[in-house]
Parts: C-alpha cells; sequence; structure tokens
C-alpha cells in the first residue's frame, strides 16, 4: 500500500537505485495502460506485449536522460516513439495488409449495435481511431492521453470530440435504419 | 471554435451514461442547431462506447506478469554483472602490481628468465607471429569523434530487435503457407527486412 502513496518519479528513482518492489509497483502502474495503447496503434497483442518489454527497457537503458518531472510524460512519449517506430517499420515490410478488409468483413457479421460501433472505429482514419480507441476502448483518461500523444488535455478533448462527430457521421445511417 | 468543442465534449463526457441517453443541454453553449442536433446524435452512442471497453485477456494479464519477472533479471542483473566485473578486473590489477613488486627487487637480467627451447622445438622451426598489413589508405584516415549517442545506440538497438523479430515472423509464416502468390510476397518481405538488418 505505501508504495502506492509515493509519486511515479519518487518510484523511479528508487528503481534506479536497485529497488526491485518499486520496479514491480511502476510495472503495476503502467503495464496494461502501455499494453493498451500499443495495442491500439499496433492492433496486435502479441506485438504490444513485448513493446511493453521494450518500453521498459528504454526507459532503464536512458534512465540518466529523466529529468526528474514528469515521469508520466516520460515514459509515455518513450511508448509512443518506440510504437511509431514499430509500425513504420511494419509498414516499410508489410504493403499488403488491408485493414479495410478486415473492416468490411467484421461488418458483414455484425450482430448488435456493439460490432458496429466497433468496426465503425476501426474504419475512420488513423488519428480519429487511436484517439477513440485510447478513451473508450482502454479506458485512459484525458490526461493520459495527452501524455501518450504529446498533446495538452484541451486539445484530447477536441480531437476526441471531432472524431465522436466523424463516428456520428459515419453510423447515422445505420442508426436511423 | 475549439474552445467550444471542448466545452461540448465536457458536456458530452458529463452526461447520463445509461441506455436512455437522456437529451442534453446545449442552451448554455453558442451553437447552432444543425450542431445541437449532431450533439444529441453524438451524446446517443455514449452508452455503447462505454461498453466498448476492452480489458486485457487473462491470457495478457499472465504474459504481462512473466514479462515483469524477466525484466528484473534483465535489468538488474546488468549493474551487478557490472559490479563483479569491476570486484573481478580489481583483483586483477592488484596481483599485477604484486608481481610488478616482486619483480623490481630483482635484477633485470633475473626478472625475465630466458626459457631454452626444447629438444622437440628446437626441431621444429618457430611460428612466425602473424604481421597485421595496414592498408595506406586506411592508415591516412583521420580519426573521428564517434557521432554515436546513447539515445541513438538505444534506438538502433530497438529498430534491430523489431526487424529481427519481423524477420522470424515472416519465416514462421512463410513455413505455413503454401498459397505460392503469399509466398512470394513473403520471399520479397523477407528480403527487403534482411536488406534493412545488414
Amino acid at each position: 500500500m505505501k508504495a502506492m502513496e509515493t509519486t511515479n518519479e519518487e518510484l523511479f528513482k528508487r528503481v534506479c537505485n536497485g529497488h526491485h518492489d518499486a520496479f514491480d509497483a511502476l510495472y503495476e502502474r503502467y503495464a496494461t495502460k502501455l499494453f493498451a495503447y500499443a495495442r491500439t496503434i499496433l492492433r496486435n497483442e502479441a506485438k504490444a506485449v513485448d513493446m511493453v518489454q521494450q518500453v521498459f527497457t528504454s526507459v532503464y537503458a536512458s534512465r540518466a536522460t529523466f529529468n526528474g518531472q514528469n515521469f508520466d510524460a516520460w515514459i509515455f512519449s518513450i511508448a509512443r516513439h518506440a510504437c511509431l517506430r514499430e509500425k513504420r517499420i511494419e509498414q516499410r515490410t508489410s504493403p499488403l495488409e488491408d485493414a479495410d478488409k478486415a473492416v468490411a468483413d467484421e461488418q458483414g457479421m455484425s450482430e448488435v449495435d456493439l460490432n458496429l460501433i466497433r468496426a465503425a472505429v476501426d474504419a475512420l482514419p488513423d488519428d480519429d481511431r487511436t484517439i477513440i480507441r485510447l478513451r473508450y476502448f482502454d479506458d485512459l483518461s484525458y490526461n493520459e492521453i495527452s501524455n501518450l500523444l504529446g498533446i495538452t488535455v484541451s486539445a484530447a478533448k477536441v480531437r476526441v470530440f471531432r472524431a465522436r462527430r466523424t463516428l456520428a457521421a459515419v453510423l447515422r445511417p445505420q442508426f436511423e435504419d | 471554435m475549439e474552445r467550444i468543442e471542448e466545452l461540448l465534449m465536457d458536456m458530452i463526457d458529463d452526461g447520463p451514461l445509461d441506455e436512455s441517453a437522456a437529451p442534453i443541454d446545449a442552451s448554455s453553449v453558442p451553437i447552432d442547431a444543425e450542431l445541437s442536433s449532431e450533439l444529441q446524435r453524438i451524446h446517443a452512442q455514449s452508452p455503447l462506447l462505454a461498453q466498448c471497453i476492452e480489458h486485457p485477456s487473462d491470457h495478457v494479464l499472465e504474459a504481462l506478469n512473466k514479462q515483469r519477472a524477466s525484466l528484473h533479471t534483465t535489468l538488474f542483473r546488468l549493474p551487478y554483472s557490472i559490479g563483479a566485473a569491476a570486484r573481478w578486473g580489481g583483483g586483477v590489477v592488484a596481483v599485477a602490481c604484486v608481481l610488478q613488486l616482486a619483480t623490481s627487487f630483482l635484477a633485470p637480467d633475473q626478472a625475465f628468465v630466458s626459457i631454452a627451447r626444447s629438444p622437440i622445438q628446437q626441431s621444429q622451426p618457430a611460428i612466425e607471429q602473424p604481421v597485421r598489413h595496414i592498408d595506406e589508405g586506411m592508415r591516412l584516415m583521420p580519426l573521428s569523434p564517434s557521432s554515436h549517442t546513447t539515445t541513438s545506440t538505444i534506438e538502433s538497438h530497438i529498430e534491430r530487435t523489431a526487424l529481427l523479430k519481423r524477420r522470424n515472423e515472416i519465416r514462421e509464416q512463410l513455413a505455413r503457407t503454401t498459397d505460392p502468390e503469399a509466398r512470394v510476397q513473403l520471399e520479397r518481405d523477407l528480403e527487403r527486412v534482411n536488406e534493412l538488418v545488414k
């Protein structure tokens, strides 16, 4: 319980000093969030799990560069860069991937509104899809989203609003039937 | 406009999330009728979106737990190894110093006793040490300061790891795939990854 009261910055300092329990607490706090973000960006659970490991390894390897201010922003920015790099590599090496086809397949078997929503979200442009998933599928706060995407909280809200507007427009015909 | 959008988002977030999704009161925000009705439509999806949460599955949580244990080993073993190596290295230096001190008390000709070659050795030709030929061009090459920073090293390591992982994936897919067209594409991908790995 005591470790939960400690700030992330203090915990990380203790990790750097070799405290294993602090590492456990930090991992506990961030692993699932990092996993959720990586899953949203990479669209693959196994790769997302690997990405969590990669992020923690990078965080530890570059601990000397942490300025001690905002661990949240720092670890999420490392995650963002790592995921985008991985995605770039994937795009360079897998030109055949056809996301639209996958969405169309899913739409074909939609049985309830939930499936419809999921398919519609997957069909959104990348930026809109990412922010909607982070907010509603991964259940992250605006603060966490702002740190992950490197934007302000206000900008995060505006982007969620615009993405939902797009989503509403996409879903309008289905819901009017 | 962005401020209004932010306010509208706050209103949507604060609105009821039950199935009824009662209309939200947008009268306090200066928006036109069209946007107002759009807002109701956006809000109507809130209960559905609220049900879309995808918690990590049990096997993911298990994998993350295993990963934590392996990270423990990886991250905390390194400093220990460095410490152990430093201690070991220190011991070697100490032994060398003692030997150096001991030999300094001997006369120069006693310090290094030349060992006579055995009859067998004498019958064999002495082994020549390989001579290193340094290319003149390389000899003249100026030494430049290293441009590698810690970050770039980490980044290149991460990128390389990802590439190697991708290569393994393609190989696995290749082993499973029987479709000739898919195989051709996978082989092309593999070639591309191989080039990047180089």
